[in-house]
């Protein structure tokens, strides 16, 4: 018996099998076991390990690298819409079972940041939304326009108000002039020495200036 | 034991398992790629996350299209062309982002072979360096350790990258003694480096 409680034989199997040594009549069962047994799975990985770190230290698994195969099923499971990591009827991507236990240690702590890593990317992408309304003046929904000449607008887009004012026809957007009030706040212009025909417009306030 | 072996690519015979429908199979790539698949990532990118977000979409990219893999190239090969490729678009994707600071990437460089080789991994701190040098240590110890004929076959096969043929005929003794000595090196190591990959699981192995 092995240190990974599988037969000697077996052991020796899987190790052939990963040089790609295996004959050909030994490896149906083989991988069978290797796909089935939590310790063959060990003893595969471990001699990978062996292997790579023999070549190079900077391939020596730290304890994220251990639990990443349960993050992956975790994802997979999530992005295919199963309630399950058990996909395709064959049990899937089969970590290591028992062996590793992600009730504890460092497979909970992963498992808990999996929700940050989602909100990040939640929140980045409002940032990128909020910059582009900010620089093409789209304008958001707000109980308080003041007047409205609105186009009826296709399904899920956002409404636009039109003011005729001295300097003639402007698009407001109620958010915009609360954004570019308090950018005036902040110092005003700050980067562009001339502004464009478009930051022109989107900094016009009319009767404030 | 029989005698007779051939070279059958471990790879390949996975890729084609996973093709035919046995998902499990993948995971024993998965397993086996990961660290240098997220080490390539971590040369090209800061963000912890961030390297763990992309490694895991390149196995599923890869995933996805196994059905094209076919066998012409190495798999690794294949895997890492996709990671690389699926880095970059990563990087292009935030690099247009205005609220992500340059600091963000680890290099303006097109080539991949020219980011950041000698800095950290990005994901590590002092406890996860020193569990993978201990690591490093006690597989290297071990390996001194062994017999010398046990000594000389691992070491030409895993570092020198003989094939078994190879090492026999280095050796001067039948495949099966190589095969032999090969598995009992690595039983002898795995032995050593087990209890530090219980200890970096928090459970017993």
């Amino acid at each position: 018996m092995t240190r990974f409680s599988i037969s000697s034989e077996s052991a020796e199997h899987i190790s052939a099998l990963s040089d790609g040594q295996l004959p050909q009549e030994q490896l149906a069962a083989t991988l069978e076991a290797l796909l089935a047994e939590p310790n063959a799975k060990q003893a595969w990985l471990t001699y990978h390990v062996v292997g790579d770190v023999l070549r190079s230290a900077e391939l020596a698994p730290t304890p994220s690298d251990l639990d990443f195969l349960a993050r992956f099923e975790q994802r997979w499971a999530q992005e295919n819409g199963s309630g399950s990591v058990r996909t395709h009827g064959v049990g899937g991507f089969g970590d290591m079972g028992g062996a590793v236990d992600h009730g504890t240690g460092f497979g909970a702590q992963h498992s808990a940041n999996a929700g940050v890593l989602r909100w990040r990317w939640v929140a980045a992408v409002a940032c990128t939304v909020l910059a582009g309304v900010v620089g093409l003046g789209l304008s958001w929904d707000t109980p308080d326009a003041r007047q409205a000449s609105v186009a009826p607008a296709p399904e899920n887009t956002q409404t636009l108000w039109v003011s005729s004012e001295e300097q003639g026809v402007m698009v407001r957007d109620a958010r915009l002039d609360e954004l570019l009030a308090a950018h005036r706040q902040q110092g005003g212009h700050s980067v562009l020495q001339m502004p464009a025909g478009f930051l022109r417009n989107a900094t016009y306030d009319g009767a404030a200036r | 034991m029989s005698t007779e072996s051939r070279t059958l690519d471990p790879d390949l015979l996975l890729v084609e398992r996973v093709v035919a429908g046995d998902q499990k199979a993948y995971g024993l790539l998965v397993m086996k790629y990961q660290r240098r698949i997220q080490r390539l990532v971590g040369r090209m990118v800061r963000d912890p996350d961030l390297v763990e977000d992309i490694a895991q979409e390149t196995f599923i990219q890869a995933y996805r299209a196994l059905h094209q893999f076919r066998g012409d190239a190495q798999f690794y090969t294949w895997l890492y062309r996709i990671a690389v490729n699926t880095a970059k678009k990563f990087l292009l994707k935030i690099k247009h982002d205005p609220t992500v600071s340059e600091n963000f990437f680890a290099s303006n460089d097109e080539d991949e072979t020219s980011w950041r080789k000698d800095e950290p991994i990005a994901d590590e701190t002092p406890e996860t360096v020193l569990a993978a040098k201990e690591i490093a240590m006690v597989v290297n110890a071990a390996l001194d350790a062994l017999p010398p004929d046990l000594k000389q076959a691992v070491t030409l096969r895993e570092i020198d990258g003989l094939s078994y043929e190879e090492i026999a005929e280095v050796m001067a003794c039948p495949i099966g003694t190589v095969r032999s000595r090969i598995f009992r090196a690595r039983e002898a190591i795995s032995a050593k480096v087990r209890p530090l990959l219980e200890k970096q699981t928090g459970k017993r192995w």
